[in-house]
């Protein structure tokens, strides 16, 4: 199993809050929608193991309106794995195995305000939510594999307003009552997904390109606002290519090997608009020992960076490089 | 809210989990097969490690420092010297069972049909065959005539691209590495 990710964010355009007390019933169904999107991404983003983790700075928005000034902090642990040797699927020329996948995050972030009626205020989120499914590898051939999996998640997130600005402080239990600011929304998602992959070795080197498709389809079932509930779709879309190459240096008694990837993600839907990203782009660098047949179920245990950048944003992560071979 | 669905991305999709599966065909690895070429020894004193928990002691000659110990995948036990590392040997007795780490020496061979055979005057009597060969992870996986299997990590300079499923393979006792007796 490993550990991937990635991911940004967008933000309720809190500049349409110092408006709030003004806004007819289209106008704030309006800023409710947007609010939806974010508690989808959020959750999504909060947890998947298909998209990163890191710490991220929010530059802009992708469509015109109020820069933003906002950090994001995503920590998750989890990933996907097969599960022992392929196996012959009856009298097919087909390969199986399971397939398992899990992970659970949490997610905070601060968005400053520094401009208008509402300069000085502070927009928290924090996010929490944990997934686990699985499914089938399907093997062509040696090298081509397709794998279907469906994916069950509980998310929780929530915002606290800290008001400064003297509008805030005036109008702070209205903006609350209509669900803007304030509130706590649980959510369960249904992810089902699926991953094309094809292997290609080069020597002793072996080269990954990959395609996994996931969609989501998010409701909540709890709010602490009336106003608030989540009826939402998204989607995304990663194309990889990973290099696992060994180094012949024996250090400790593993080998020495190198690689990384470089991955685009594109976002749909709900992702897409709560997180006011497009796509997002990494490149992952690591360095790692091989312990495959050494110890039990571990690939190898390393440490592995990334960068990553997108509409509006850039991030970075580093951290323990661990994989699993069940 | 209802977003708008990832067409583009599910149309490529299906276009690719259509499209992708028709080269080629799957087939699970085998070690019954026959390597081409005439009986030749492939790779020689391969060093591999394995731990059998438990394993049956037949005899001990704590003077010798040899254990010579019962596998129920090889057809007579394997004498092996004890390493300097292992104390208590005065302690284990034929009958025994013990937790024990293994140094074997293994020989990759092509057979006729896996059957024993005299290559360069020396009489090859394989114990398994290799199932697969990973170069990149350097496993050598090899099944027992049971069935069972057993996977080897092998040192750097083994070649292992040179080595193919059916190929017969001779394990050679070395070293008693380590040893716990068991209740």
């Amino acid at each position: 199993m490993r550990r991937q990710a990635c991911c940004l964010i967008a933000f309720l355009p809190l500049s349409s809050l110092a408006a709030a007390q003004s806004l007819s019933g289209p106008e704030l169904d309006q800023l409710l929608d947007t609010q939806r999107a974010r508690i989808e991404a959020l959750t999504i983003l909060g947890a998947d193991f298909g998209l990163a983790n890191g710490e991220f700075h929010s530059t802009g928005q992708r469509t015109a309106g109020t820069p933003v000034n906002a950090d994001i902090s995503v920590n998750k642990f989890g990933g996907a794995g097969d599960v022992g040797d392929p196996q012959s699927l009856g009298a097919l020329p087909i390969g199986w195995q399971p397939v398992v996948q899990g992970s659970m995050g949490w997610l905070d972030s601060t968005n400053h305000l520094e401009t208008g009626a509402l300069a000085g205020d502070a927009s928290a989120f924090s996010a929490y939510a944990i997934q686990f499914g699985g499914g089938a590898r399907f093997w062509f051939n040696d090298a081509l594999s397709v794998a279907p999996t469906v994916m069950g998640m509980y998310g929780r997130v929530a915002n606290t307003y800290e008001a400064n600005s003297p509008y805030a402080r005036q109008n702070l239990t209205s903006l609350a009552h209509m669900g803007l600011i304030d509130w706590e929304v649980h959510t369960w998602t249904v992810r089902p997904a699926l991953d094309v992959q094809y292997l290609l070795t080069l020597g002793r080197t072996i080269i990954t390109l990959s395609s996994d498709g996931a969609f989501f389809d998010t409701q909540s079932f709890a709010s602490s606002n009336r106003h608030l509930s989540v009826l939402g779709t998204a989607g995304s879309w990663d194309n990889k290519i990973d290099i696992d190459v060994p180094l012949g240096i024996l250090v400790f008694g593993h080998e020495l090997r190198t690689g990384g990837y470089l991955s685009r993600t594109d976002l749909y839907g709900g992702l897409r608009d709560g997180l006011d990203v497009e796509h997002i782009n990494e490149a992952h660098a690591r360095v790692v020992l091989d312990f495959l047949g050494q110890l039990w179920k571990v690939q190898w245990i390393g440490i592995g960076g990334s960068y990553l950048w997108g509409t509006a944003f850039t991030g970075w992560t580093v951290g323990a490089d661990v994989m699993f071979r069940f | 809210m209802q977003a708008e669905l990832p067409n583009r991305a599910l149309a490529h999709f299906v276009l690719l989990a259509a499209i992708l599966p028709l080269p080629g065909c799957w087939t699970a690895p085998r070690s019954d097969l026959q390597p081409p070429g005439e009986p030749r020894i492939v790779a020689d004193h391969i060093r591999v490690r394995s731990v059998v928990d438990p394993t049956v002691v037949h005899a001990v000659s704590a003077q010798a420092r040899t254990l010579s110990l019962v596998f129920a995948r090889r057809p007579s036990p394997g004498v092996y010297s004890v390493g300097p590392a292992v104390a208590g040997l005065k302690q284990v007795k034929p009958g025994e069972r013990i937790r024990a780490v293994l140094l074997d020496e293994l020989s990759v061979c092509v057979l006729h049909a896996g059957a024993p055979t005299t290559i360069a005057g020396v009489r090859i009597d394989p114990d398994a065959r290799v199932l697969s060969a990973d170069p990149a992870y350097r496993l050598l996986v090899i099944q027992y005539p049971d069935g069972e299997r057993e996977t080897f990590k092998v040192d750097l300079d083994v070649k292992l691209g040179a080595i193919q499923a059916g190929d017969a393979v001779v394990i050679r006792p070395v070293e008693l590495v380590a040893l716990r007796q068991r209740n």
